[in-house]
């Protein structure tokens, strides 16, 4: 099996995974107890049988389930991912509107803690057992044990309220019309602590694993060969030891991908960021199942994708694993 | 003049380990031009004599005492700035394991450069084309195209003249070769030998050469030294150590080397135990869509006594461990016929097969890692016969006496592997196949971890065990030193084909083909001992 043929055959997984998800949530959103009619008659102020009958027959909500799921994988495959109920849009309009959010809030996360982590990792696998690594494991326990959330509102209450360095909220200061450079600007500045927050949890993880791979690597044969030609105990790091260690870190970094893209509800939430996780979180309250759907799919492809990605970054970092092999 | 003495070297050991010293008053004379090989067993300390004189000892360990001059400099007392612009120029150092000694993820053409780079300023062109002139002087062909290929598509003998040639890239004055050619085949071994002796006497260059083998050392070495526990028991010229030994150890050592002589006498005409009829395993490569497959095994036969040691002979990729596991059916064969006590049982279901495996067991090559390291010695001789339905404590019972008929204390039993030498562990493992009463046993290289002597004593144990329980035994090995010395017939494997097949004594008198001829003639030190 060459590349190509290995990539196709990724590609139709993707789609058998993307509809058992599909058809897996659609039955699972509706063990919950109420529909969108109750919600829509409960903001409506008034709600009577007729009323509510109505509405259930104008969103087909009063078919058997079978032929629901029927119509609307029949509309997914024309990529129609149906109407918000709240919002009264187009789903996939609305998710594609807040993605590129989620999309970019995640690589600065993923390029933070891959960074962070890597560079502290390698601090604490120099002198295994010294502070500097005593040190680095430390911090990193406690990255991982704080709740997310609970450093997002710490985040906003330092460096937002106390010191007044950061916006605390929302993706771009309200009412500025910046343009341009300015702009770019304006939502880094956003980015960060939102961003931070996410990148943290994940850095502990990278850090921890930089180290473990790296004492692992530098007991390698290679490592001693690398030594035995001369060349300087630094270049032996970064060549031989750390090039090494960075492989498995791959895997990981793929599945962080696959975590954030489906937003991270908690992090966007504290901070208003306006991306999948706060659009999940409103669908999830307003029961506005085609847009839960919608969102669901999108992250399932974009799960499978990244997986995909990984694979391939995987086979060209080292070069003994080839693809459909 | 020496080139390299060392004086009363002593290496210590970090506090918590079994010893103090790992070298222990070493005094050793490498003169120029000249070959000389430490020969000993694995703790002998010859290792970490190399690694102090490269300046590469592990982590922890700390030479404290006598100096290592070289050219008159005591290295021991050098700058590690210093230090490391020696290593690669002035003494260079090749390792047992070619594939764990190149960086998996680096080109070749990049790790040979380095090494060329790292001592002089050229650049990255002019180095790979000095790369590609070694290779080719290393004997490999197609230079260049191997230059941009990794690690892991070269074979074993290709990559340890990889590793020759860019220990050789800078014209060191001394070459340390650590068992360089251990983890090769036989016949790659005899060339790597060759190519060490020739490029040696070409560059007038200086060798330590670092190995267990006795007959490596018949075959290279100008002058050898013994080690044992960290010390040298014996040193000269290799002819007349090799001829009187002063030391009780080296005629040990020596007399561990299988020397071919009195050969076992093939066994009398009997109805076979098992008999193996055109067996064939294929390997599909590559995924679903995969149509090139591999033979590894092609249409093999074979026939087995009771009470006989059948040995298959072959290098690796020869398909000789692929047949042992068809044949205890780990493996299913695609073809072909395994009558085993007159049923065939090729293409049994799991279930057919669960009261025949009692009686075919295996042994296996790692000592060290076919024993799980979190039970007892008692738990894992007794869960074969306990899975069989024998109550614990007549396995239990039953094991005291099978651990006494391997050579092991039946006290030990409820200590961890890790507590036991390679030797033993070897010796627990076979215990545990002896243990469910078999009727044939594999043992797929089961001395070829192991030092030489402790080779030669489970070689026996293994010979005792067969006659004492009339086994019928399969004896894979790729060394035919070690076939000789156990086996009634022998058959030799080359690409999961038989290339002969016969008695042991015929075949090595008189060998049909090419290839077993290439395989006796790579022995080492063959004729000289």
């Amino acid at each position: 099996m060459n590349r190509l043929q290995f990539i196709a055959m990724r590609l139709v997984k993707t789609a058998l995974v993307t509809v058992a998800v599909v058809v897996l949530s659609f039955f699972l959103i509706r063990l919950a107890p109420g529909d969108a009619a109750t919600v829509m008659a409960g903001q409506s102020g008034y709600a009577d049988e007729a009323f509510m009958k109505n509405l259930r027959a104008e969103y087909g909500l009063d078919q058997p389930l079978p032929v629901q799921l029927a119509k609307y994988l029949g509309a997914v495959a024309h990529g129609d991912l149906g109407t918000s109920y709240v919002r009264r849009q187009p789903v996939l309009a609305v998710i594609l509107e807040r993605l590129p959010n989620t999309l970019l809030l995640d690589a600065f996360a993923l390029v933070v803690a891959i960074a962070g982590g890597v560079w502290l990792g390698g601090i604490a696998a120099r002198k295994p057992g010294s502070w500097g690594d005593a040190a680095v494991t430390v911090l990193a326990m406690l990255f991982y044990a704080v709740p997310q959330f609970w450093l997002g509102m710490m985040a906003v209450l330092v460096f937002a309220v106390w010191l007044a360095w950061l916006p605390p909220f929302g993706i771009e200061t309200m009412g500025a019309d910046f343009t341009g450079m300015a702009r770019l600007g304006d939502i880094a500045q956003h980015m960060i602590l939102p961003g931070m927050t996410l990148a943290l949890y994940f850095l502990a993880s990278y850090a921890r694993l930089t180290r473990t791979a790296m004492l692992e690597v530098a007991d390698a044969d290679f490592v001693k060969t690398a030594r035995a030609k001369g060349i300087s105990e630094r270049q032996v790091a970064r060549r031989h030891i750390l090039r090494n260690a960075l492989i498995p870190l791959v895997t990981y970094a793929g599945l962080q991908a696959s975590i954030l893209v489906g937003g991270s509800v908690l992090v966007e939430n504290v901070f208003s960021w306006p991306g999948i996780g706060t659009l999940a979180y409103d669908a999830v309250t307003a029961r506005d199942n085609p847009l839960l759907l919608g969102i669901f799919i999108i992250t399932a492809i974009l799960v499978s994708l990244f997986n995909l990605l990984t694979d391939i970054a995987y086979s060209i970092a080292d070069p003994r694993v080839e693809l459909g092999r | 003049m020496s080139l390299v003495s060392t004086r009363d070297l002593t290496v210590t050991l970090p506090p918590d380990t079994d010893r103090a010293h790992a070298v222990d008053g070493v005094s050793l004379e490498i003169a120029k031009n000249e070959i000389v090989c430490i020969v000993g067993e694995s703790g002998s300390g010859k290792s970490i004599t190399a690694h102090a004189v490269m300046g590469l000892l592990p982590r922890g360990v700390r030479a404290t005492g006598g100096e290592i001059l070289f050219d008159g400099v005591d290295l021991l007392k050098e700058a590690p700035d210093a230090m490391r612009k020696r290593r690669g120029r002035d003494i260079a150092m090749i390792f047992q394991d070619p594939m764990a000694a190149l960086n998996p993820v680096v080109a070749i053409g990049k790790q040979v450069t380095e090494q060329i780079r790292a001592h002089c300023a050229v650049t990255e062109r002019v180095a790979l084309a000095q790369a590609a002139d070694l290779l080719g002087q290393m004997g490999l062909k197609d230079a260049s195209g191997l230059l941009k290929a990794y690690p892991h598509q070269l074979s074993g003998g290709q990559r340890q003249r990889v590793m020759i040639a860019m220990a050789l890239s800078l014209l060191p004055r001394l070459l340390i070769a650590d068992e360089p050619t251990t983890a090769l085949d036989v016949t790659t071994q005899a060339q790597i030998l060759k190519l060490i002796k020739r490029i040696q006497a070409e560059r007038e260059m200086s060798v330590l050469f670092i190995t267990h083998d006795f007959g490596v050392v018949a075959d290279i070495a100008d002058r050898v030294a013994v080690m044992r526990h960290g010390r040298v028991l014996e040193s000269g010229a290799t002819a007349q150590v090799l001829r009187e030994p002063a030391h009780s150890y080296t005629r040990a050592l020596i007399a561990a080397v299988p020397s071919g002589d009195n050969l076992l006498a093939p066994l009398p005409d009997a109805a076979p135990l098992m008999a193996v009829t055109g067996l064939t395993k294929r390997f599909r490569r590559g995924g679903f869509f995969a149509r090139n497959a591999v033979t590894a095994v092609d249409n093999v036969s074979l026939t087995l006594k009771r009470g006989e040691t059948l040995g298959i002979v072959g290098e690796s990729g020869s398909g000789k461990s692929t047949l042992a596991r068809c044949v205890i059916r780990l493996l299913d064969p695609e073809e072909g016929e395994i009558l085993f006590d007159g049923a065939d049982i090729a293409h049994l279901s799991p279930r057919g097969l669960k009261p025949l495996r009692r009686r075919i067991q295996m042994v296996f090559q790692d000592p060290f890692s076919s024993l799980n390291p979190r039970q007892t010695v008692a738990d894992i001789i007794t869960a074969g016969p306990r899975a069989h339905g024998e109550s614990a404590k007549a396995a239990l019972a039953r094991a005291a006496d099978i651990l006494r008929l391997v050579g092991l204390n039946p006290e030990t039993m409820h200590r961890l592997p890790h507590e036991f030498s390679g030797g033993q562990r070897q010796r627990i493992g076979l215990a545990r196949a002896l243990m469910l009463k078999p009727d044939i046993l594999i043992a797929d290289e089961p001395v070829s971890a192991l030092d030489v002597t402790v080779q030669a004593q489970v070689l026996k144990l293994l010979d005792d065990v067969r006659r004492q329980m009339n086994l019928a035994m399969l004896f894979i090995t790729h060394d035919m030193r070690v076939a000789a010395q156990v086996c009634h017939r022998v058959m030799v494997m080359r690409h999961g084909q038989v290339v002969e097949a016969g008695p042991t004594r015929d075949v090595f008198a008189a060998p049909s083909s090419d290839y077993t001829r290439a395989l006796l003639a790579a022995i080492p030190g063959r004729g000289t001992l």
